[in-house]
């Protein structure tokens, strides 16, 4: 479903990535681990388009998408949960997850909310709730709700389970153990394994940019 | 009369006073807010627009300069000609909103705000050399600023002993209605919420896959378009004057301060306050100029810093976006 292909990237004057390759099935949850600096962060936003990538392709449905703006992939079925959540805290959860609705017809606003509502039903009970006041797992959680508002075929979730408790952390990859199993391609970064093992298919191993393992999950 | 001390026959007039004052200065306000919600930039080309759009009025409706500002173009003709300038800020707008949320995202804040600046100081040397030359009519002198011809036409009412022209109530009636339909667009429409969120967290906004440029071109053309409103209105009312619009812009920045450039509420409230006061002062008649300026500038600066103590991270929160 998404392919990458030896893509090398980064920043003007500081390359992150290089010839890091991955790709991802429909169905399938991969964990990409690496410490600080590996360039976990890179390579996802590089996928997303948020950073350029200098080389290689990134691939999805047998298209490249490389040369398309950020909001052309996310249109396209790739969607992207950001480390730290990034909600936007002064709007409510149901704003934050309308604003993550750009260029779904009106008419289908509310079916999509209900999608996310059923899969983090507390979202639906804060739903008239300012995102600001969420607690750190409810704030995970719309951050991943937001990121399905475009009904996308390729999940990316960076730093999941950062600051949260281990049981929301479970909740959380059990989620996304579901929406797996109706299809959708996942990608996590982790700085740690902790339940990758457990819910993941897979995970690689990033270091100073480049790929130093790949090892088959569950 | 003691200091500032106003008899009561005087509250009225400098009711009315300060709330047509307030109508000029929420015209620049409302576009500087909506622009710093997209682009996290102040708006110094807003006022540059204004200027623009304010001589190219006068020179599509061939007004000779004439301080009774009685003009030969008919109705339509003017009507036509305010469409003209109001399409023309929309394009300046759309123009400089794609630069500054598209290839130029990327810059320092700072440098994008000296980047607008230097718009405004731009497009006025061009309103300098294109319009105020003898050759297109202009002719500057001592006394009164010429004015235009109010597209509302000449008449005025009596409002609690104080004569108002149709010019003021329109812009007050206008800015109403705008801050009305502004704020059910920004509360209560999903083009409202994408701009929110932009607002909120721009980078956030691009990865949920909102289009920023798109966005952000959208609402510069809107403020485009206001601040060549309000250029025709400020022409009508002040007259064909280019440090006039200054004070009244750099004003309306101060203003917009109040509400953090996040809040449409808080920065009218602002308006209308820095309006009464200024009214007031007028009224009250016993302060001169330069001290009724500095004392109401202290007076901003001194709410300022209190929203700084109350508030150390901006008004935004209180604005209630």
């Amino acid at each position: 479903m998404l392919e990458v292909r030896r893509v090398c990237s980064g920043y003007p004057g500081m390359p992150v990535l290089f010839d890091v390759s991955l790709d991802v099935q429909a169905g399938e949850l991969v964990a990409v681990l690496g410490g600080n600096g590996a360039g976990k962060s890179t390579l996802l936003k590089t996928i997303l388009g948020d950073v350029r990538a200098t080389s290689g392709e990134v691939i999805l449905d047998g298209r490249p998408v490389t040369s398309l703006p950020t909001h052309r992939r996310v249109a396209a079925g790739i969607s992207y949960s950001p480390e730290g959540r990034r909600i936007f805290s002064h709007l409510s959860t149901r704003e934050n997850l309308i604003a993550g609705s750009y260029g779904a017809p009106t008419r289908k606003l509310g079916e999509r909310l209900d999608l996310v509502y059923q899969l983090f039903p507390l979202l639906g009970e804060r739903a008239d709730q300012r995102a600001g006041s969420l607690s750190g797992g409810e704030q995970q959680m719309l951050a991943l709700g937001r990121a399905l508002m475009p009904l996308p075929r390729v999940l990316m979730a960076e730093e999941l389970s950062l600051g949260l408790a281990p049981i929301v952390v479970t909740h959380l990859y059990a989620a996304l153990r579901a929406l797996c199993e109706r299809g959708l391609a996942v990608i996590v970064s982790e700085q740690f394994q902790r339940l990758e093992e457990e819910y993941t298919d897979r995970w690689i191993v990033l270091e100073r940019g480049t790929v130093v393992a790949e090892v088959g999950g569950r | 009369m003691g200091f500032v001390a106003l008899q009561s026959e005087l509250v009225g007039p400098a009711l009315i006073l300060g709330i047509a004052a307030a109508g000029l200065y929420g015209l620049f306000a409302v576009p500087l807010v909506l622009t710093y919600q997209v682009s996290r930039t102040i708006g110094f080309v807003q006022g540059g627009i204004t200027l623009f759009g304010m001589f190219l009025y006068w020179r599509i409706i061939g007004a000779p300069i004439s301080i009774s500002a009685t003009g030969s173009a008919s109705a339509v003709e003017q009507w036509l000609a305010v469409v003209v300038v109001v399409a023309v800020g929309a394009a300046m707008g759309a123009a400089y909103g794609w630069t500054v949320t598209g290839r130029l995202a990327n810059w320092p804040r700072v440098r994008l705000t000296i980047y607008s600046l230097g718009w405004l100081l731009t497009l006025a040397a061009a309103v300098i050399m294109l319009f105020m030359t003898q050759r297109a009519g202009y002719r500057s002198g001592l006394g009164a600023p010429p004015r235009v011809p109010s597209v509302f036409g000449p008449r005025s009412f009596r409002l609690a002993g104080v004569a108002v022209t149709s010019q003021q109530i329109m812009t007050v009636a206008l800015l109403g209605v705008l801050m009305v339909l502004l704020t059910a667009v920004l509360l209560h429409t999903r083009v409202g919420t994408f701009i929110r969120a932009i607002a909120d967290d721009p980078d956030a906004g691009r990865w949920v896959g909102i289009p920023l440029n798109l966005v952000g071109t959208g609402v510069y053309a809107l403020a485009g378009a206001l601040s060549a409103l309000a250029g025709v209105f400020i022409a009508a009312t002040i007259g064909l004057s280019l440090l006039g619009v200054m004070v009244i812009f750099l004003r309306s920045l101060t203003v917009a301060v109040v509400g953090g450039f996040m809040s449409l509420p808080l920065a009218l409230a602002g308006c209308l306050v820095l309006g009464i006061v200024e009214a007031v002062f007028a009224v009250d008649g016993s302060l001169s100029l330069p001290t009724r300026e500095v004392l109401l500038m202290g007076m901003f600066l001194l709410v300022v810093v209190l929203i700084n103590k109350v508030r150390p991270l901006g008004v935004i929160e209180a604005g209630g976006r």
